[in-house]
């Protein structure tokens, strides 16, 4: 936790000069995505299904924070050995720096619960994001890749979190002079518990639609 | 018992309370209306006495500055027919270091009072200043004024000064008759003044044997910040030729994106199935990036649309430098917020 918060603080210690004198901009979007998790040497097997979420942050300069918001209900997969439906849902909060304008850096909390019933399987991870962007010449497009790691991962399973870390790609549609874009992306991540006994991962193709710089 | 004694002293003590400035207003309202009784019926004694406790009690809650004014000059009237010449001088002297443009009224009053109100009034020498509460002007460039009113034609040295008196600006030094206008360009030698508190201070040059007097107004001086204007973004000031990056950079980041989501299942998840329409993602960044690639390279040749970039170009660099050259502007003209406080009188000197 020391080293988040040291992390956080070197970000914002960076941001802050490089913010100064800036109008504060926000960016707000909504984001719908066809999830499917997957269990390897566990009991649930595989499960998929939609989720919905907002998005909002706001950027002063260089600096930017953010949160969103997803939830959904996924499905067992044809040949899953579990029947039993489960709501995933999904909270994150940010602080970030652009230090480049192809590169974004950021930190910040993720929870994640899979609500079965009355039993909740509950992660708390703090990864560490990257970003890198390029905008496609003579296009309104831009594509990017995302990677994170996470500093620390709690999760209330009987088993010990070996790690957990994931990846973003996608494309972005910028019409000129508009401040509205959409977003085609894929994501995934993986937890691998119990000292590679078995691992968890989420996967998602989301197509997203916001307004403000992105 | 106990509970209501003290319910009784808590509404006791705030029927004291409320009750309190009403009576004094009362009180002070009323012993002027018996103190002028007391002097249209000659009983000077009664009147001087009853005007001065009613004086002494008034505050400015319960005395208004016509009130005030009146009572003075009842009692300056009222300490002349008791031969106390003295004490008359000091009451009129109380009016003309209030407000320069009262008089005593000719018909209620005999003409030897009115004639040693004007003698006092006239060796009186005071100013009265008169600044709007709030002034935001541009240092150097605009002034702040003030509006002087002299009780009577003398000399006077006006300043800017600091609370310990220092002298931050000399405004003025010379007469004044009825009223002058004195300007402040908001400077100490030549620089604009930082954020603070000041004393807009008039000193009026004293008659013979008599106290100089000395009016001044505090100013709670700031400095505004500047409204600057937010640079052009950069795609204003490139022009699309420019903006638009090599052909193969293009190709490279839009098949680095696509490869990205092809694999990223076995980097980050090494057991995660992968969705299968995961390619459809990659199938459109890579297209993306080949359409990024392939209208790059069928653009026109440079020296075709080089003349509409250039164009651009230079609309962009002047529009940069206009807004370059206003916040420049708007940097070095610092503006001024002054508050103007009630005036304060001074005196200095002895008789």
């Amino acid at each position: 936790m020391k080293t988040l918060a040291r992390l956080a603080w070197a970000l914002t210690l960076v941001a802050l000069p490089l913010a100064a004198q800036q109008r504060p901009r926000g960016t707000v979007f909504a984001d719908g995505a066809i999830v499917r998790f997957g269990e390897v040497g566990g009991p649930a097997g595989s499960f998929s299904g939609p989720t919905f979420g907002v998005d909002a942050g706001v950027s002063l300069g260089s600096l930017m924070l953010g949160a969103g918001y997803l939830e959904g209900r996924v499905q067992p997969s044809s040949g899953s050995s579990d029947s039993v439906a489960r709501d995933l849902v999904e909270a994150r909060a940010f602080l970030g720096v652009q230090p480049w304008p192809w590169l974004r850096l950021s930190v910040g909390p993720h929870v994640r619960a899979f609500v079965i019933g009355a039993v909740t399987e509950r992660w708390v991870l703090w990864p560490v994001r990257a970003r890198a962007q390029s905008a496609l010449a003579s296009t309104p497009l831009e594509t990017y890749v995302e990677l994170w790691r996470a500093l620390s991962a709690k999760v209330n399973l009987p088993e010990a979190v070996d790690h957990v870390q994931g990846g973003e790609a996608g494309v972005v549609l910028r019409p000129r002079g508009s401040a509205l874009w959409m977003r085609l992306g894929y994501r995934v991540d993986g937890a691998q518990l119990g000292g590679g006994s078995r691992s968890e991962s989420v996967e998602a193709v989301s197509f997203a639609v916001g307004i403000g710089p992105r | 018992m106990i509970r209501r004694l003290v319910t009784t002293l808590v509404v006791a003590a705030l029927a004291l309370v409320t009750r309190g400035p009403t009576v004094a207003a009362q009180s002070a309202t009323d012993l002027l209306t018996t103190g002028m009784r007391s002097y249209q019926n000659l009983d000077y004694e009664a009147a001087a006495a009853t005007l001065r406790k009613g004086l002494l009690r008034a505050t400015s809650d319960t005395f208004s500055t016509p009130e005030r004014l009146q009572a003075l000059t009842y009692l300056g009237a009222t300490e002349l027919f008791r031969r106390r010449r003295d004490s008359a001088v000091a009451a009129f002297r109380q009016i003309a270091v209030t407000d320069p443009t009262y008089r005593p009224s000719a018909i209620i009053f005999p003409p030897q009072v009115t004639s040693l109100f004007q003698e006092v009034r006239q060796g009186t020498r005071t100013v009265f200043i008169r600044v709007p509460p709030e002034t935001e002007f541009r240092a150097r460039a605009e002034r702040l004024t003030a509006r002087l009113v002299a009780s009577t034609p003398h000399d006077i040295a006006v300043a800017v000064t600091r609370d310990d008196g220092a002298v931050v600006n000399s405004l003025y030094s010379g007469p004044i008759d009825d009223s002058l206008a004195v300007t402040w360009d908001g400077t100490e030698r030549g620089e604009a003044v930082k954020s603070g508190h000041y004393l807009l201070r008039v000193t009026s040059q004293a008659a013979a044997g008599a106290r100089q007097l000395v009016r001044q107004l505090p100013l709670e001086i700031e400095r505004a910040r500047p409204d600057t204007q937010p640079w052009p973004s950069p795609g204003d000031a490139t022009s699309p030729g420019v903006r638009s990056g090599p052909a193969v950079r293009s190709l490279a980041g839009g098949l680095a994106a696509a490869v990205a989501v092809v694999v990223l299942p076995s980097i980050v998840a090494h057991d995660a199935d992968g969705i299968k329409g995961r390619f459809a993602v990659a199938a459109a960044i890579g297209g993306a990036g080949l359409a990024s690639f392939f209208a790059q390279r069928s653009a026109p040749p440079l020296d075709v649309v080089a003349g509409a970039s250039a164009a651009a170009r230079d609309a962009a660099k002047r529009r940069l430098e206009d807004v370059r050259r206003q916040n420049a502007k708007a940097l070095a003209e610092i503006r001024l917020r002054v508050r103007a406080g009630p005036a304060t009188l001074l005196e200095q000197g002895a008789q």
